[in-house]
């Protein structure tokens, strides 16, 4: 059953391309990604997500077959992927097309990195998330670049990074492969003592995956890549795209510390790589101008976050933050690219007449800006919190003190959109025309925020109870 | 005979870091997709070099022998080529696009022309 999460986004994708103008692919696509989100919500799924299962594809048993491999990190990601992506495509339907686009490749792509990026966190070969993590790459270039030469420019910087990413992948896996005659992530961590060629294999794949996840000295084609994107794809892409080669790492990470692999080299380095990139996004942040730059720096550094719950291993903080970073990051970038479109707000000075403009995307901009900030009743607060707790039970002061300061960063550049929105004087200028179906992707995700905020503890609660 | 069997990986080594000297070093963005192309194609011969044999035997139907070549990284090797080619046509579309945008693919003129926008 597990194949059919995401081999439901593949048959959507093979629809959309077939589609013609009187069953729209816009609505194929929502369909299939409603019933992607009814197979990963079903009771018998979330009872999986609890055990751990492996599935053989093709009858073949998994060391030998290639193996789908359920563990509770990876299919909490692929439920946010399910959800993300439904409202994403649900944005991007609503923004009409200005250019000769064809909806039909948009939509068809949309779901084919959706899919790849399920299939991403489910496979538990290293051949297969190679191959995986570069069909979601390649689906990213094409909807990310097509629109604007800035904006195919901006990409052709991003495949560079990912193209050499790829590549080292691969020749980590051709290490491990060599030194251990498995592909299989599972079999290849039975190996207590690694020797030095696997050391060097594991030490390829995780520089890809940092390339692929913007880890600071890697972030240099985020904010243009994401600053330039086209209005349709900022539903599904800044969202959920660079967390997929995070979960990766997560996944690998706590595989190698299962089995008794020194990981606290690998912890040092993270937690100051991830130190860096909160430090040094948020103080580009504040210089910022143009609102799709602060959000993108924003990101690097919520990464980083990611990077320091990696680091120390702490299952339940990396995962909250993961998923409140997204539902954050997909609220606001689609309330940027509806007011982009539809009203021609592009900098911070633009944002004045805002609260009268759209009143609405005004109170979506201050509880994002909460959460992000770490401010108590919003899910970013949890995230911050889980994470302060494990690193002062690994008695790691610095971490700590990380934490505290991106949340005054945080504040210190979001505050400033927030003084434009809030602190400005009304002047007489009409409501902007943004449709009901913009509208409601962005409320209902925001509206999680605030759910979550309230009820994860009781969540969390229930879980651990049940496992 | 010892440097003679390290022989192929050195190549493999010399191979990757030409290329990855491309991306880094070309001007021209077209070179830079080479460059990526020459990283592959290292990657791919590494696979190949892992399954060689000296007086290898077709894995076909082997009855008990032993000393016949690894048939896994060869098919591995199909599809990391399949990926290369769909990684190579998105990026020569891309650069399509740039090229008929900015009319030239030198990345010091792109570069300077967004920056003199801002």
């Amino acid at each position: 059953m597990i194949f059919a999460i995401p081999l439901s986004f593949f048959v959507g994708a093979t629809f959309c391309i077939l589609a013609n103008k009187k069953i729209n692919a816009k609505k194929i696509a929502i369909a299939f990604a409603l019933v992607n989100l009814a197979l990963c919500f079903q009771d018998k799924f979330i009872n999986n997500l609890l055990s751990k299962g492996s599935f053989g594809l093709g009858g073949w048993t998994p060391p030998y077959g290639i193996e789908f491999f359920a563990e509770p990190v990876g299919l909490t990601f692929v439920c946010l992927v399910s959800m993300i992506g439904f409202f994403g495509l649900m944005y991007a339907g609503s923004i009409p097309s200005r250019s000769k686009l064809n909806d039909n490749l948009f939509f068809a792509l949309a779901l084919f990195l959706l899919g790849a990026l399920q299939a991403i966190c489910l496979s538990g070969d290293l051949f297969n998330i190679y191959v995986w993590l570069e069909l979601s790459s390649i689906c990213a270039f094409a909807i990310m670049g097509y629109k604007t030469k800035e904006g195919a420019f901006a990409t052709f910087n991003y495949l560079l990074a990912a193209g050499v990413a790829g590549v080292i992948f691969l020749l980590g896996t051709g290490l491990i492969y060599g030194a251990s005659g498995t592909l299989n992530l599972a079999q290849i961590s039975t190996f207590s003592n690694p020797g030095q060629s696997m050391s060097a294999g594991f030490a390829l794949i995780i520089t890809s995956l940092l390339i692929k996840m913007a880890l600071t000295p890697f972030h240099f084609w985020l904010p243009d890549a994401y600053g330039n994107s086209p209005t349709k794809t900022l539903g599904i892409i800044p969202a959920i795209v660079t967390k997929a080669p995070a979960i990766v790492l997560f996944k690998i990470a706590l595989q190698l510390h299962q089995n008794q692999i020194n990981w606290s080299n690998f912890e040092f380095f993270l937690s100051l790589m991830g130190a860096g990139a909160v430090i040094y996004g948020s103080l580009i942040a504040v210089k910022q101008t143009q609102l799709k730059k602060i959000l993108a720096y924003s990101s690097i550094a919520q990464l980083g976050l990611v990077a320091i719950g990696i680091g120390i291993l702490d299952v339940k903080g990396t995962l909250i933050q993961i998923i409140a970073h997204s539902i954050v990051k997909f609220s606001l970038f689609c309330s940027v690219g509806a007011l982009e479109f539809f009203a021609n707000i592009k900098t911070i000075d633009d944002l004045k007449s805002t609260f009268q403009k759209s009143p609405i995307l005004s109170w979506v901009f201050i509880i994002c800006g909460f959460s992000l900030a770490g401010i108590p009743p919003f899910a970013g607060f949890f995230a911050k919190y889980y994470l302060v707790v494990s690193s002062l039970e690994k008695n790691n002061f610095f971490i700590v003190a990380v934490i505290l300061l991106s949340s005054l960063l945080t504040a210190g550049y979001f505050l400033k959109i927030l003084e434009n929105i809030v602190f400005t004087k009304y002047t007489k200028k009409p409501k902007s025309s943004i449709p009901k179906t913009t509208y409601f992707p962005i409320v209902f995700n925001c509206s999680l925020v605030i759910i979550f905020g309230i009820f994860l503890p009781r969540i969390i609660s229930a879980l651990e109870g049940l496992a | 005979m010892e440097l003679l069997n390290k022989f192929p990986y050195i190549a493999n080594c010399a191979l990757l870091i030409l290329g990855l000297w491309g991306v880094l070093s070309q001007d021209n963005l077209f070179k830079k997709i080479i460059g990526i192309n020459i990283m592959q194609s290292s990657a791919i011969l590494f696979f190949i070099n892992l399954a060689y044999l000296n007086n290898g035997k077709i894995p076909i139907n082997p009855q008990g022998e032993t000393g016949y070549i690894a048939p896994l990284p060869h098919v591995l090797m199909l599809t990391a080529i399949v990926v290369g080619v769909a990684f190579t046509a998105v990026a020569l579309s891309l650069l399509i696009k740039i090229n008929k945008g900015y009319r030239t693919s030198k990345e010091s003129v792109i570069t300077k022309r967004e920056k003199s926008k801002l």
